[in-house]
C-alpha cells in the first residue's frame, strides 16, 4: 500500500482516475465494487430477484396496472479520499443524449411490452376506462412527471417517467426514490381501495437504468493513497428495479409483496465515455517532486523555493454520451429480461 | 445453397418516419384474457390450414383492428397489431403498416431449400451463430452495408410455451441512408428471409420479435 509520501513521490498521476481496474492493475489500490456481484443479462433469473409474499398474486385473475415507472440515473459520481484528505479525488459522470420524449418514448414501448405479457399469462388485465372510472383511482396522488431525484445519502441524480398516457404514481413503498415520506400513506390507501373496487390485484412496476459502475478505494484516514474509477454501460439498478403488487379485500387495508432485483445486472453497451474535464495539482506535485529530487535545496540555499503541496486533488468529469438507437434497444433488452422475471412469479402463482 | 436475391426498391426508397402519439395498450374496455396459443414439438406454431395464405383479424387485438397474415405454406405468421396491408411484389410478400407511432414495411421470401434437412431444428439452431459468414451476401447484394450481427430471439409472449427461435439478424444500412433489420431462419425445409424498415434498428427488432411467429410447417411437424 502506497502512503502519501509515496504518492507525492510517484505524483499524483498514479492515483488520479483512471478507468476502472487501471489502479488494480498497477498494483496500487485495489479497487472495490460498490457491489461485487455483476450479473450478466443473459444470466439474470429469480434468485438474483427477492421475492416475497407471491401468494397475494393469486388473490385474483383481474390485474390493474395504474402506472407503469422508468428510471435513468442523469448523474452519478464517486469521491476518496486519503491521508485524512490530505489527497482527494473524485469523478462527476453525466449521461448526455437522452431527453424526456425519448424516454416517454422508452417507457411506451417498455410498458406495451410489460402488457402484452400479462395478456399472454391467461390473467385478465383491466382497461383504462374502467380504471379510470373507479372512485379509487380518483384518490391517487399524481406526482410530478418527469420526477427528478437524488436520494438521500446517494450520488446519483435519477429521473422517472411513465408513458405520456399514464400517471406517475408513487408510494412510500418506492423509497427512495419517491416522493412519499414513510408517513405518506395516501396512495397506499388509494391503491388498497382500487384493488377492492376493481376486484383486482394491483401492479405498480419500476425499471430503472444505470449507465456506470462507480469504483473507489473509500476515505482513508492512514492510508496515502485514493482511486476512483468508472465502468460504462448501461445495468439495471438493484433496489429500485422491482414490481410491487397489493391486493385488498376491503379499502381499508390488504397485503402486498415484491418482486425486486437484489443484484447489479449488466445489460450492454448504449454509448460512449467521454473525459470532458479534470482540475487536479498533479503540476504543483511534480514541480515539488523534481526540486526534491535534484540537489538544489543543497546547492542553492537561496533559491525560491516551491512550496511543499499540503493537498494531493483530483476531480474529473465525465459525459457517457449514449446512441439513441443503441440506448433503446438496450432499455428494451432490459426490461423485456426483467419482465420475463415478473411473469414468472404471477404464472406460479394463479388464482385457483 | 440458393440465396435470396431481393430487389428491395421500395424499402431502399422508404424514410424514417416521424414519431407519433403512443397509444396506451389499455386503452378501451377491458378485454377478455388470451388463450393459450398451440405449438409442435420443435416449438412451430400450429397454424390452421384453413387459413393459410389468407390476411384474418386477429380476435385479440380487435379493438385495434389487428391482423394475421398466415403464410401460403405455413411457415410463418405475421400480425399487424394495428392493421395494415400486405401484397405480392415479385417474389417477395410485403407488409405495410405502422407499428406502435411508426409506419414500417416488411418483406418476406420463402426459400426451399434441404440443404438443412439432415439437421433437426435443435441443431441448427443450436449452431446458428455459425451461419452469418455463408448469408451474409443475402444483406449486400441487395446494396445494404451490415453495420451490426446480433442472433435475435423471438421470445415475446405466444410463443413461450416453446424454446424461443433463435434467428439471424442483421442491421444494415443503404447508402442512401434507409436503414433495413434483416433476418433469416433456416430450417429443414428451408429459409425464411424477412425484412423491416421503418425507422432504427431497435424498432425493427421489436417488430420482427412481436409480430413473426414460425409456423410448424417450418419445423417440420405437421
Amino acid at each position: 500500500m502506497i502512503d502519501r509520501r509515496g504518492l507525492i513521490k510517484q505524483g499524483l498521476g498514479a492515483a488520479g482516475v483512471l478507468a476502472a481496474g487501471g489502479l488494480a492493475a498497477g498494483g496500487l489500490v485495489k479497487p472495490a465494487l460498490a457491489r461485487d456481484t455483476m450479473v450478466p443479462l443473459t444470466g439474470m433469473g429469480p434468485g438474483n430477484f427477492n421475492i416475497s409474499m407471491t401468494k397475494v398474486l393469486a388473490r385474483s385473475a383481474r390485474i390493474v396496472i395504474p402506472s407503469y415507472r422508468f428510471g435513468m440515473v442523469l448523474r452519478s459520481g464517486i469521491g476518496a479520499s486519503g491521508g485524512s484528505g490530505t489527497t482527494t479525488t473524485d469523478l462527476v459522470a453525466d449521461l448526455v443524449g437522452m431527453d424526456v420524449a425519448m424516454m416517454r418514448g422508452i417507457a411506451h414501448r417498455m410498458f406495451s411490452d410489460f402488457v402484452e405479457r400479462l395478456r399472454a399469462t391467461g390473467r385478465t388485465v383491466v382497461g383504462w376506462d374502467e380504471i379510470a372510472g373507479a372512485a379509487a383511482y380518483k384518490k391517487l396522488e399524481e406526482s410530478r412527471d418527469p420526477f427528478v431525484k437524488k436520494p438521500f445519502a446517494d450520488a446519483r441524480t435519477i429521473a422517472l417517467v411513465t408513458p405520456e398516457y399514464l400517471p406517475l404514481i408513487m408510494g412510500h413503498f418506492d423509497a427512495p426514490l419517491s416522493d412519499k415520506s414513510p408517513f405518506s400513506l395516501g396512495n397506499l390507501r388509494a391503491i388498497n381501495a382500487l384493488s377492492a373496487e376493481l376486484k383486482a390485484l394491483v401492479l405498480v412496476p419500476r425499471i430503472v437504468f444505470d449507465f456506470a459502475a462507480l469504483t473507489g478505494s473509500g476515505h482513508r484516514v492512514y492510508g496515502g493513497a485514493a482511486s476512483v474509477g468508472i465502468q460504462p454501460g448501461l445495468y439495471l439498478v438493484p433496489l429500485l428495479t422491482d414490481m410491487m403488487f397489493f391486493h385488498a379485500k376491503i379499502a381499508l387495508a390488504g397485503e402486498g409483496g415484491m418482486v425486486k432485483l437484489e443484484d447489479r445486472v449488466a445489460v450492454g453497451q448504449a454509448g460512449t465515455l467521454v473525459k470532458t474535464g479534470s482540475v487536479n495539482n498533479r503540476e504543483e506535485i511534480e514541480r515539488w517532486n523534481s526540486y526534491v529530487r535534484s540537489n538544489a535545496w543543497w546547492t542553492q540555499p537561496n533559491m525560491a523555493a516551491p512550496d511543499r503541496p499540503s493537498l494531493g486533488y483530483d476531480y474529473s468529469t465525465y459525459q457517457y454520451r449514449v446512441d439513441p438507437d443503441q440506448l433503446t434497444t438496450a432499455c428494451l433488452d432490459g426490461a423485456r429480461a426483467a419482465h420475463g422475471i415478473f411473469m414468472g412469479a404471477i404464472n406460479a402463482n394463479r388464482p385457483a | 445453397m440458393p440465396i435470396a436475391q431481393l430487389s428491395l426498391s421500395v424499402i431502399v426508397s422508404l424514410l424514417a418516419a416521424p414519431a407519433l402519439a403512443q397509444v396506451n395498450p389499455l386503452a378501451g374496455e377491458t378485454k377478455a384474457p388470451s388463450t393459450a396459443v398451440a405449438t409442435d414439438a420443435a416449438g412451430g406454431l400450429i397454424l390452421p390450414p384453413a387459413s393459410w395464405g389468407k390476411l384474418e383479424p386477429d380476435p385479440a387485438l380487435a379493438a385495434t383492428g389487428g391482423v394475421n397474415f398466415y403464410d401460403e405454406l405455413g411457415w410463418y405468421r405475421f400480425t399487424m397489431a394495428d392493421g395494415g396491408t400486405t401484397s405480392i411484389d415479385g417474389t417477395m410478400r410485403k407488409f405495410e403498416f405502422t407499428a406502435g407511432t411508426l409506419p414500417t414495411t416488411c418483406f418476406a421470401v420463402r426459400v426451399p431449400d434441404t440443404s438443412f434437412a439432415k439437421f433437426p431444428v435443435s441443431q441448427i439452431q443450436a449452431e446458428i451463430e455459425t451461419l452469418y459468414a455463408p448469408f451474409d451476401v443475402l444483406v449486400t447484394t441487395a446494396g445494404f452495408n451490415i453495420e451490426h450481427r446480433e442472433t435475435l430471439v423471438l421470445d415475446a409472449p405466444g410463443q413461450r410455451a416453446a424454446a424461443p427461435f433463435k434467428l439471424l439478424a442483421w442491421d444494415s444500412r443503404h447508402p442512401n441512408g434507409t436503414r433495413a433489420t434483416w433476418v433469416m431462419m433456416p430450417s429443414p425445409v428451408g429459409q425464411l428471409t424477412f425484412a423491416c424498415a421503418g425507422d432504427s434498428p431497435g424498432h425493427h427488432r421489436e417488430v420482427i420479435q412481436r409480430y413473426l411467429r414460425i409456423g410448424s410447417a417450418m419445423t417440420g411437424a405437421k
